[in-house]
């Protein structure tokens, strides 16, 4: 038995008779019901479904990411060695435009289980709908940040390459993550692609026009606004993802 | 155990999908009849949980399923009328998947898809890519995927559709065998996929339960109103449209045997013929019948 049933048994226990009877005996009846469904096999946690959504779809993710991170990179290398180009302020734009577009990787992955007709035989399982999705965007997530690394790692110490430039990636990372947090646990699945598609367009929109009306937050002068500003970002990134990965009262309904 | 669907209604934009539909489920084989665009698969979806009701509520053992939130998917099984796959996925790796998000543990999931595959017989095919299998193959996958966490309440739309006939009763064998102590709730137009096992059928037409009770019940509906005859082909023409007829048969003295359904016979050698389900089926969805 587990601890939560045991707690509620002995409230239950504990409480005076109630005036009716009959609705708590139902509920006790309902109670062990539930338990001896749940004592028939214990159930895997969220960690154990990340974990075996690895091995069958987690490899797939990450391939599209790295080739996709891969071909972005490549259109950087050839923008930086244009000698007109190669200024710092570029270079912070370009990365924070590619890390958004990046973020868009995620639409195939959200549409999949639409695509393949797969969403109801998902919906219909133990682990919502919304769960299934954060564990894929986790999963997401985690392949971008390591291919984020290995890139950083590569242009790291080159010219106008510095920590300072960590911002202009993590900022829109985590801007673009919290925004999919955000719609995983608000928005109908149905309407998930397009809202996050619109979501990321709103994204590279702020961004150009922060790069035409005002340019010099991309000349990293303002080191230490933003590392603020990117620390509470990665703070409300991190609670939103515990938030969504505790077992959550949503309702039966995708 | 009880599922109960309480006066539950699902409007679409155009249309009244599910009328104040009412029905209580017990353990046992339930067959949901009823012509295409009926609005069987809505209410299907409602009783799975992933579509809401406009009104009404969906109750199991009185506690509304809204509340029940993950438990409840924990003890059903369905098995959509349009499903899917990943294209990369084998028979094993969709299994393995589907058992991932129902909760079970590693070791559960081998001993289950082990035997779900030897029942169903797709054993030799567990590591083939789903795609490169025959739509019976593909449905009896569907089937074993619903029933991977032993269910206590299993939601089947149209879960013979692309089964051959050896492979129909096959299936009909194995839900019969499971539905002992559990609420199996089989949607089908396919009237013989439940005329034999199941202990209570619903029909549905528009939107609305129209006809409920047991396969004896509701054929007395249409007693006295199926009849038998013959006739030589040149006389079918006269009755062209003014027939509804279930079957027609080129019988060997050259003569056509029909079997048809009136409120009284029509012809001097017509014979009452003792009624199926399927007969009330086309006596009440007559757009359905065969015409000459």
């Amino acid at each position: 038995m587990n601890k939560e049933w045991n707690g509620r048994m002995r409230r239950a226990l504990s409480e005076k008779e109630p005036a009716d009877l009959k609705v708590q005996m139902e509920r006790m009846v309902l109670l062990a019901n539930a338990q001896s469904g749940r004592s028939r096999g214990n159930k895997i946690g969220f960690w154990e479904l990340l974990a075996r959504q690895v091995s069958l779809i987690g490899w797939r993710i990450w391939g599209m990411e790295a080739a996709a991170l891969f071909l972005i990179s490549l259109v950087l290398r050839s923008l930086f060695r244009d000698p007109c180009f190669f200024t710092p302020r570029k270079i912070a734009f370009c990365l924070s435009c590619g890390t958004v577009a990046a973020s868009m990787l995620l639409l195939p992955v959200l549409y999949r289980s639409i695509h393949f007709k797969m969403m109801e035989v998902e919906s219909a399982a133990y682990f919502s709908f919304r769960r299934l999705m954060a564990s894929r965007f986790l999963l997401f997530f985690a392949g971008e940040m390591a291919g984020m690394g290995v890139i950083g790692a590569i242009a790291y110490g080159r010219q106008f390459v510095n920590g300072s430039m960590l911002i202009y990636v993590l900022a829109p990372m985590l801007l673009a993550g919290e925004g999919i947090l955000l719609l995983l646990k608000r928005s109908s699945p149905d309407k998930w692609c397009i809202h996050y598609a619109c979501y990321e367009g709103a994204l590279l929109l702020l961004l150009c026009t922060g790069y035409g009306v005002v340019p010099q937050i991309f000349d990293g002068k303002y080191a230490g606004i933003s590392m603020a500003a990117g620390m509470v970002l990665l703070g409300c990134f991190i609670w939103q993802c515990i938030e969504l990965v505790k077992r959550p009262k949503e309702a039966i309904y995708v | 155990m009880e599922l109960k669907i309480d006066h539950v209604t699902k409007q679409y934009k155009d249309k009244l999908a599910v009328d104040d539909v009412s029905l209580t489920l017990t353990p046992g084989v339930w067959g949901l009849l009823g012509a295409n665009g009926a609005g069987k698969t809505t209410l299907m979806r409602m009783i799975a949980g992933i579509m809401k009701p406009a009104s009404g509520d969906i109750l199991y053992d009185n506690l509304s399923i809204q509340s029940l939130q993950g438990e409840y998917r924990n003890i059903f099984g369905y098995l959509p009328q349009e499903f899917g796959f990943y294209p990369e996925f084998t028979v094993a790796d969709y299994l393995s998947y589907v058992a991932a998000l129902k909760g079970l543990s590693r070791v559960e999931t081998r001993n289950k898809i082990d035997m779900l595959l030897e029942e169903l017989t797709l054993t030799d095919v567990r590591r083939k890519k789903i795609v490169k299998l025959s739509g019976g193959m593909k449905r009896r996958v569907g089937i074993a995927q619903a029933l991977l966490n032993e269910p206590e309440i299993l939601i089947l739309d149209e879960p013979t559709s692309g089964l051959d006939p050896g492979e129909r009763v096959k299936f009909r064998n194995i839900l019969s065998k499971f539905a002992q102590n559990r609420i199996v709730l089989i949607s089908t137009h396919i009237v013989p996929d439940v005329e034999y096992i199941a202990n209570q059928n619903a029909i549905m037409k528009e939107g609305r339960i129209i006809a409920l009770g047991t396969t004896e019940k509701l054929e007395r509906l249409v007693e006295n109103k199926v009849y038998r005859c013959t006739m030589r082909p040149g006389e079918l023409a006269k009755w062209e449209g003014r027939l509804r007829i279930v079957n027609l048969k080129n019988e060997e003295d050259g003569k056509v045997s029909l079997r048809y359904l009136s409120e009284e016979p029509v012809t001097e050698n017509s014979i009452a013929e003792a009624p199926r389900l399927e007969d009330l089926y086309l006596w009440l969805f007559p757009q359905e019948e065969v015409r000459v």
